[in-house]
């Protein structure tokens, strides 16, 4: 079973021929077009697409709006100030004095 | 890089890592290919067997590392590969390929160098028998490993490198000198 065989050194005499390079550019041209290579998350991220459904994203649409007309600050009604000073808040009916002569009343000399 | 077993390799290489790929490639180019070429005796065959073998590792099924190395995986591969190309079912393949024609050795003396006359021997072998010699003597697999990748036990093996080389005993005779320095079986 281990006994030396002439047979053995006369087959060793076929050499076989190395691979050329020609054959390393192609092996590896396909196997870039066969495997992409991975680009970075980022890169993904900003390339991203989703498929959404019309009705859910009217539904959203609907549900932002409607949130947003819900939650805008409202103008807040003006309470009368404790002090007792009235303030003018309207234009309406405002006629400029004649002579420019302006003073300030007091609420209670007003009430007066 | 280098401490990456073969099969991180494998992996690394699918998810398009290319240095891992080339590593992979470099690491068993040559054998792939030598064993391709002695299989099929084209080196236009074995080129596209080799590209192909290392396409079918990289988007094939799982290379398990538990199962054998990763050159005898190859192996495999190109076997598959080679069948496939020849076009040679397993019944054809245990007998020879064409009538086999003896090898005249008086007249390829004259012509051709000794390598051409053992190529030319082995290729009168029927494709299984010649792939054993190949992987035995050329490769130097253990015969378990070589049962590995033809998918038969190891007295199928044994018993097609006994037939193969006793026809290439006969053939190649003249050739037969007393000192060598190969295992035998």
């Amino acid at each position: 079973m281990t006994e030396p065989d002439p047979l053995d050194s006369v087959l060793r005499e076929w050499q076989a021929p190395e691979p050329s390079a020609g054959l390393d550019r192609e092996v590896l041209a396909a196997y870039r077009f066969a495997v992409p290579r991975p680009t970075p998350f980022w890169q993904r991220f900003w390339t991203r697409r989703i498929s959404v459904p019309a009705p859910a994203l009217l539904a959203a649409v609907v549900a932002i709006l409607f949130l947003f007309i819900w939650l805008r600050p409202l103008a807040q009604p003006l309470s009368p100030d404790p002090s007792g000073a009235v303030t003018q808040l309207s234009a309406t009916g405002f006629q400029p004095l004649p002579n420019g002569n302006a003073r300030v009343i007091p609420a209670m000399e007003v009430q007066k | 890089m280098e401490s990456m077993s073969e099969a991180d390799l494998v992996r690394e290489a699918r998810r398009g890592d290319e240095e891992a790929f080339l590593a992979l490639y470099l690491g068993h180019r040559t054998s792939v290919f030598q064993f391709a070429w002695r299989l099929t005796g084209s080196r236009t065959a074995a080129d596209d067997v080799t590209q192909e073998c290392f396409l079918t590792l990289i988007r094939g099924s799982a290379f398990d590392a538990g199962r054998g190395d990763l050159r005898s995986y190859l192996f495999g591969i190109v076997r598959n590969l080679v069948f496939r190309q020849l076009r040679i079912s397993g019944r054809e393949a245990e007998e020879p390929a064409d009538a086999p024609a003896p090898v005249d050795v008086l007249a390829d003396m004259l012509q051709a160098e000794r390598s051409e006359l053992v190529a030319a021997a082995i290729a009168q072998l029927p494709f299984l028998q010649r792939e054993a010699i190949v992987l035995f003597t050329f490769e130097e697999l253990p015969l378990d490993e070589i049962a590995k990748i033809t998918g038969v036990d190891a007295g199928a093996v044994k018993s097609r490198l006994h037939r193969a080389r006793q026809t290439l005993r006969a053939a190649l005779a003249h050739l037969l000198t007393s000192n060598p320095d190969r295992r035998t079986l």
